[in-house]
């Protein structure tokens, strides 16, 4: 093994969130996922009729199961397929709270430009979060 | 001999998933959109696929999701946006996966890769942005292009274990973003710096761009641009590429969520798939040929990058 023998504070603390969130995330994804396939509850677009509509642009998939861009999903997500993207929404998610968890670090040793990155990226995924940027808010 | 058994395993390994991509295309000819099959038999063999492109990725050192997209967008029935999708989620969940022991291991370096993975995390999303206002024709053009570029910068890029950086540039010393790597066997301790900072924000900018445009991990162009052109060593070029996807991909995958285009029966087989090939290659690594296994992987990619461009050119629909 290569590596420094004692990880800096800052990636300490951020391994250790992100270890956590990812872990949630893909056994969130893998069991949803498992509901989803076992049919244990009804999707919105029943698993038979998929063939028909994943060679469509993603467009006009939305438009022909009458779901909306954006958070739109969010309102069938009683249906075993949205409630899957649950999973991937905490792994596009999870390093979010890392980022804000090691700010304090950068700005106790007066890094603030370090601080500022951690805070600008933040704020890029959350715009791209909103779907303000894709039009799908 | 020995040598020669696990050359023809790698190579029947291998083999299987080109066989598996041909399957897969002549059944989706004859069934047009896969309508012909029951609704379970793509995911299952698109799991399959990914189960064996997870395997020989990890020897070849190549990205699962540099592999993923042109393959599966190939010789799948699935519309490129959902490809796209499904790429850049196998992408960001590797590469997640990975973080948090390259992080405690320090062989990837978190003030390295923060303002790299900003530039490149905010061009990812105007990459998905272009990728989805483009008709898919040219998206397929692009795509088949940059596969076949990557294939040539794959062969022919050299690498350097200790580059030289007789000076580090003044914002690389304001973020400190240089360490010290310690030796295996020798416990030896190589301090570390780089230079060029602002070329090597120039050239994320773009890496950016292609990995939201096209849902492929970016670890093939990341890796050059830290080691050759930024000069850090190469195992912290490595290390540090693969965590800067994890940024990379969350954002460009917000676009690809809120625009529809990630379809869980898709995504998931693929990503779950990946993974636990990924975790076979791994242990495989000492055993495999990596370089022979190196060299069938690129031929697979330059085969798919073809596909996808003719595909795109409407000569091989």
């Amino acid at each position: 093994m290569t590596g420094t023998t004692t990880p800096a504070p800052d990636q300490a603390r951020y391994a250790r969130l992100l270890a956590i969130g990812t872990n949630t995330g893909l056994a969130t994804l893998a069991i949803l996922f498992g509901v989803y396939m076992l049919g244990a509850v009804d999707p919105h677009v029943p698993h038979e009729r998929l063939p028909d509509l994943w060679h469509l642009p993603a467009a006009d998939f939305l438009e022909l199961v009458r779901l909306e861009a954006g958070w739109g999903w969010t309102a069938r997500i009683a249906h075993a397929d949205i409630l899957t993207l649950i999973g991937i929404v905490m792994l596009a998610f999870c390093s979010v709270p890392c980022l804000i968890a090691v700010m304090p670090i950068y700005w106790a040793s007066g890094q603030r430009v370090l601080f500022a990155i951690c805070g600008i990226e933040v704020a890029v995924i959350a715009m791209a979060a909103s779907g303000y940027l894709s039009g799908g808010h | 001999m020995r040598r020669l058994a696990v050359l023809a395993a790698a190579a029947a390994v291998l083999a299987f998933a080109p066989e598996a991509a041909t399957a897969a295309d002549a059944a989706a000819a004859q069934a047009g959109s896969g309508a012909d099959l029951p609704w379970w038999a793509w995911p299952l063999i698109l799991f399959v696929v990914c189960f064996f492109l997870g395997i020989v990725a990890v020897p070849a050192g190549v990205g699962g999701g540099v592999l993923f997209v042109p393959i599966v967008g190939g010789f799948f029935p699935f519309h490129l946006d959902f490809v796209r999708g499904a790429g850049l989620l196998v992408a960001l969940a590797s590469a997640l996966s990975a973080g948090p022991a390259l992080l405690q291991s320090g062989l990837a370096s978190l003030r390295l890769a923060l303002p790299l993975a900003v530039v490149a995390s905010a061009s990812s999303i105007l990459g998905a942005m272009i990728g989805f206002a483009l008709p898919t024709s040219a998206v397929q053009v692009a795509l088949g292009g940059t596969i076949l570029a990557i294939v040539v910068l794959m062969a022919v890029a050299k690498r350097s274990e200790y580059p030289e950086v007789r000076e580090p540039d003044a914002i690389s010393v304001a973020l400190g973003m240089n360490g010290v790597l310690v030796e295996a066997g020798t416990g030896r301790q190589i301090p570390w710096q780089v230079h060029r900072t602002p070329a090597g924000l120039a050239v994320f900018f773009v890496i950016g761009i292609l990995a939201g445009m096209f849902g492929l991990g970016a670890g093939w162009a990341n890796l050059p641009a830290l080691n050759l052109l930024m000069g850090a060593p190469l195992k912290i070029s490595a290390g540090t590429s693969s965590f800067i996807l994890s940024l990379v991909d969350s954002s460009a995958a917000w676009v690809y969520l809120n625009k529809g285009a990630v379809l869980p029966m898709i995504a998931v087989p693929s990503v779950i798939g990946m993974m636990l090939g990924a975790k076979i290659g791994a242990k495989l690594l000492r055993v495999l040929p990596a370089a022979a296994v190196r060299k069938l992987v690129l031929a697979l990619l330059a085969f798919a990058g073809l596909r996808a461009l003719l595909k795109g050119l409407g000569v091989w629909p």
